[in-house]
């Protein structure tokens, strides 16, 4: 198989600074959905958000940089030490490679900036400076000291798990033996605005898969993985915490932001990265969905998901419930979420789901169940047709 | 447009053509912006006659500002002092992977779809993608653009990169001691078309990419770059695909006309000719279409353009004729960045 070993992880979200209250937060059903506070109402947004409580740039340390990167370097930290990195010969440490999914780094600074310029006061253009997606990715590196392969993407709401896909293939082609990979974003007026304009906002807190669903809840958040090589990781004694054994992406090729109501693309990106893995449907236990509880996705990933489970259809749930949706942070925050439900052999529960929706052909859990699971699937969906889908493997049924 | 972006001085290189005329059904430019239209230009051109095979051909997009145009408006609308209602498909533009999805629709592409946004090196970091996934045998074709707008963001970012050159619509020669006083902004877009070199007819195949890598500089400050260090990177480059300096017909540089940059590769170069055979030509091309963050897929398409007639053209200023009676054969693209990294592209007849 092609797999590389999960060393380490860190996230931030609505419901957490770390996997240990994420984890809490899940057994509890407890959603970290709420009013927004960040910034005046926008637009007269009704919709509850996933608000990460307290204040990423005490917690970074970092001393500019706008939210987003802020959220990234805690995660990043979290998951650097949480590998062992920290305390490494520098070397080894300095070789590791970074990379970022993102959609809204600079883009708070881009806000202060025009906001500031539009309202006759000194503008300060160094804040567009930051404007770039990738100051994120040199906020993280930098602290960290990183030195290997480096890359930013945006893929929008597939960013995250778009990224770790990548980190995998780079340590598949040699270009380094431990990579950092993950997602963030930070809620912002553009997207806040932009999703409302939309319409695709909930005013309630989001209810994935449900017959009632209302739409979906913007939320924030970052996650990063250590991806190592397995032989490297073995070598350096390093705490395996799962496997990644297979990856794929895709892209629907059909609308700007609507699913193909098959959800064609979605259902490639399961088979090409179960093919990826050399397993069979049947070996998969549990697939986080992308879920969002807007009209058209759930719909779709739910046809996708019956077509290539048949009448074996593993556990699923969406956990957006519980933080929302952080765009380019979702893939790599439910990977995390999905390595959790490995590590505890516990499915975390698709809160707000009461009623099945006739649209869609697949039961999701909704409350935790506790089970056996030995490969977890973790499904994301974006703007532009974009699909990925990461599968990982418990690392104990490995071991055994 | 921002008004608070119009009284900065502006000077830049504008693409001279209408995007897409001629080109691309006027239906599918409607209600895309600038970056958009640039993009799905050059993809229909590098696809045509037909595009290929929708699901096992990727597209891969390097933009460091993305469709920023449309960000700039759709901010405009809801942070002035007048908030407007904001407008749907300025944000649906604003999304960084607008590009590579709206050609990806146009084109019928439904391989893996991914833009990298990582400041000057996005489109080299897309390219190298391409050549892994096609070494790989996971996609058969690989669409590539490098693509950047000029936008309001750009008259305000321009000083701090070292635009804005006063005299930038006159084109010169800018290499080091050749050149001007500052770099101009341009915009502009590169597609590429790549497949297996064993997949390819020969009346397909415009040149063989042998080699691409982009990386961290070892230090941030590009000023600091050690030309010896420059070179053992690009050789270590090549040998990846077993070339060596001594096979090298001409050397394509991302010199801007930024004096400080100019001299890291003045320096290089120098270094560089130690091991180039005798009279190898190096010359630069940001002369014509400005700086900007994907300049380097303009680069790529030059090289390609040599290897093909084996003559530079026009376009390129050379620091010295090349020789007539020696068609070059394989070039070597180099570039390093601002923001601190390093890229080496090699292409060949």
């Amino acid at each position: 198989m092609n797999s590389v070993a999960v060393t380490g992880m860190g996230i931030v979200s609505a419901i957490g600074w770390s996997p240990e209250e994420t984890q809490a937060a899940l057994d509890a059903e407890r959603s970290g959905l709420g009013p927004l506070t960040l910034f005046p109402s926008v637009q007269d947004l009704d919709s509850p958000v996933g608000e990460v409580k307290g204040d990423p740039a005490l917690r970074s340390g970092l001393d500019s940089g706008g939210r987003t990167e802020h959220l990234a370097v805690w995660a990043a930290r979290q998951a650097f030490e949480n590998a062992g990195l920290s305390t490494c010969p520098a070397p080894l440490r300095q070789a590791a490679g970074l990379i970022l999914g993102t959609c809204t780094a600079g883009t708070g600074d881009t806000e202060a900036f025009l906001e500031q310029a539009l309202h006759n006061r000194d503008a300060d253009p160094r804040r567009l400076d930051r404007n770039g997606c990738a100051c994120a990715t040199h906020a993280v590196a930098r602290p960290l000291g990183l030195h290997g392969p480096r890359a930013t993407v945006s893929t929008s709401c597939t960013s995250g798990a778009q990224a770790i896909l990548l980190a995998r293939d780079l340590i598949h082609e040699g270009q380094a033996n431990i990579m950092l990979a993950g997602g963030a974003d930070a809620l912002t007026r553009l997207t806040l605005s932009g999703f409302a304009s939309l319409f695709v906002m909930s005013s309630e807190n989001c209810r994935p898969f449900d017959a009632e669903r209302k739409g979906m809840n913007l939320g924030e958040g970052a996650a990063f993985l250590v991806l190592e090589s397995v032989e490297h990781a073995r070598k350096r004694g390093a705490p395996i915490q799962a496997y990644l054994v297979g990856a794929a992406s895709t892209c629907d090729a059909h609308h700007r932001t609507a699913p193909p109501p098959d959800g064609e693309g979605i259902r490639r990106a399961m088979l090409d990265a179960i093919e990826d893995a050399g397993i069979r449907p049947r070996d998969i236990d549990y697939i986080n969905a992308h879920g969002t509880g807007t009209r058209d996705n759930d719909p779709a990933e739910g046809r996708a998901i019956a077509e290539v489970f048949g009448d074996q259809v593993p556990s699923v749930s969406s956990t957006k419930g519980f933080f929302g949706h952080p765009l380019a942070a979702a893939g790599a925050i439910e990977a995390v979420v999905a390595i959790l439900a490995l590590r505890h052999n516990k499915v975390p529960a698709n809160i707000g789901f009461t009623t099945q929706s006739a649209d869609t052909p697949v039961r999701v859990t909704s409350h935790p169940i506790t089970k056996k699971i030995g490969v977890a699937l973790s499904n994301s969906a974006g703007f532009g047709g974009t699909n990925c889908c990461l599968l990982f493997e418990n690392a104990s049924q490995r071991n055994t | 447009m921002p008004p608070a972006f119009t009284s900065q001085p502006f000077h830049g290189h504008t693409c001279p053509f209408a995007p897409g005329e001629g080109i691309v059904p006027a239906q599918s430019l409607r209600r895309l912006g600038r970056a958009q239209e640039l993009a799905l230009t050059v993809c229909s051109l590098a696809c045509k006659p037909s595009p290929p095979p929708g699901e096992r051909t990727a597209t891969f997009v390097g933009t460091g500002m993305g469709e920023s145009g449309s960000s700039a408006r759709f901010l405009h609308d809801i942070l002035g002092p007048d908030p407007l209602p904001p407008r749907p498909l300025d944000f649906i533009n604003a999304v960084h992977n607008s590009i590579a999805s709206e050609t990806a629709v146009v084109l019928g592409l439904k391989g893996e779809n991914c833009t990298f946004t990582h400041d000057a090196v996005s489109f080299e970091l897309a390219l190298s993608r391409a050549a892994y996934v096609l070494q790989r045998g996971k996609m058969d074709r690989v669409l590539v653009c490098g693509v950047d707008a000029l936008t309001p963001f750009a008259a305000v970012l321009g000083p701090g990169y070292g635009w804005w050159s006063d005299d930038a619509a006159s084109p010169r020669p800018i290499l080091g001691a050749l050149g001007t006083s500052r770099a101009a902004p341009g915009e502009g877009a590169g597609a590429f078309l790549l497949a297996r070199a064993e997949d390819a007819t020969e009346a397909e195949a415009l040149a063989r990419l042998l080699v691409t890598a982009v990386r961290p500089l070892p230090e941030k400050n590009v000023a600091a770059c050690d030309p010896r260090e420059e070179v053992a990177f690009i050789q270590a480059t090549l040998a990846r695909a077993g070339v060596s300096l001594g096979e090298i017909g001409f050397v394509l540089l991302g010199a801007n006309g930024n004096p400080a940059w100019d001299a890291v590769y003045a320096n290089v170069m120098a270094e560089l000719a130690k091991s180039l055979p005798e009279k190898t030509v190096c010359g630069v091309y940001k002369h014509r279409c400005g700086e900007f963050h994907t300049a380097p897929a303009l680069g790529l398409a030059l090289a390609v353009d040599i290897v093909q007639t084996g003559t530079v053209p026009e376009t390129i200023a050379c620091v010295a004729p090349p020789r007539p009676d020696r068609p070059i054969a394989t070039v070597l693209l180099y570039h390093v960045t601002a923001s601190g990294y390093h890229s080496v592209c090699v292409v060949a007849s």
